[in-house]
């Protein structure tokens, strides 16, 4: 094996660009684009295939995912509400109907949890069943929206009479 | 003194339950009861500090899911176990916080300081280091006249 000037000029070039990348993966910043996310799923845990039909007083079961990557610890609660497609949240503000149900827990950065709920409305027609993510802001020491939510339209009927 | 009619006090009453009902159903499905709910905001405030930090929490964070469903589960001797349990050992954290972060970025930029020094230690050490291979892989070798 030659190994001349050129070929050592070669390998050091290489040595000072893997130390280059090595030193800033390092150096980095852990979370770059802080978020937290939040997920509606059907009662086998999966995308999809939500119910369309209830009736009055039934039992819906879903799923709920939520993740955090905050860079973090967070506090956060998931807030059941039921509404009309005017009374959706949106990014910046939650949904002004009252809350009906709330599921809470914490995760730490980059944990997620996914868990069953069950849920009912009791009121007939086409409604939107609205889920919030919150979170807990330990500097303002209060429950902040965190503008993520997720809905699922239902038409709900009357129980039939036997 | 007023005299309230039966009916009239009836209506009271009636209006008195609804209105204690009203955040009994908002607050039902799983939240926490009021106590656990104040002890668990203390604790999270304590620990999203460390975690802010950059100390590992998450053990204690899955405990604090813990007692959430044991809250929940109506297991409130377990619960206050456990939140004594977490609170010692968040406190045990705080103390060694300093000692922990030191020693992270110690070894952070440790190994930093060794990335950096390669390509210099490279230069320097690298022809010698082939030099001496090349000599050893061929000390047996003779030398033709």
């Amino acid at each position: 094996m030659i190994f001349d000037d050129e070929v050592l000029a070669v390998i050091l070039a290489l040595i000072v660009v893997g130390s280059v990348f090595g030193v800033a993966e390092l150096m980095r910043p852990r979370v770059t684009e802080p978020f937290t996310a939040l997920g509606l799923l059907n009662e086998d845990l999966k995308i999809g295939d939500y119910p369309s039909k209830v009736v009055v007083g039934q039992n819906i079961t879903l799923g709920i995912f939520v993740h955090n990557y905050m860079g973090y610890p967070i506090y956060y609660r998931v807030i059941y509400k039921v509404g009309t497609n005017e009374t959706l949240p949106t990014n910046s503000s939650e949904s002004p109907m009252p809350p009906i149900m709330y599921w809470e827990g914490f995760l730490d950065h980059d944990q997620n949890a996914t868990f069953l709920i069950n849920i009912q409305v009791y009121e007939t027609g086409r409604k939107a069943l609205i889920f919030e993510l919150w979170t807990y802001d330990p500097e303002l020491d209060r429950w902040v929206y965190t503008g993520r939510w997720n809905h699922l339209y239902v038409d709900v009927v009357e129980a039939p009479i036997p | 003194m007023i005299l309230l009619r039966r009916p009239v006090l009836l209506v009271l009453i009636a209006a008195l339950i609804l209105s204690s009902a009203v955040p009994l159903l908002i607050t039902s499905g799983y939240a926490l009861q009021q106590p656990y709910d104040d002890e668990l905001k203390e604790l999270y405030i304590r620990v999203y500090r460390l975690g802010r930090e950059g100390i590992d929490v998450s053990d204690i964070v899955n405990d604090m899911n813990r007692v959430v469903e044991l809250v929940n589960a109506g297991r409130l001797d377990e619960a206050d176990k456990l939140i004594r349990d977490i609170e010692s050992r968040v406190a045990r954290l705080e103390t060694e916080a300093g000692d922990i972060l030191f020693w992270e970025n110690f070894r952070k930029y440790s190994v930093a300081a060794i990335l950096i020094s390669l390509p210099i230690i490279a230069y320097i050490f690298l022809p010698r280091l082939y030099l001496e291979a090349w000599y050893r892989l061929r000390r047996r070798w003779l030398v033709k006249r």
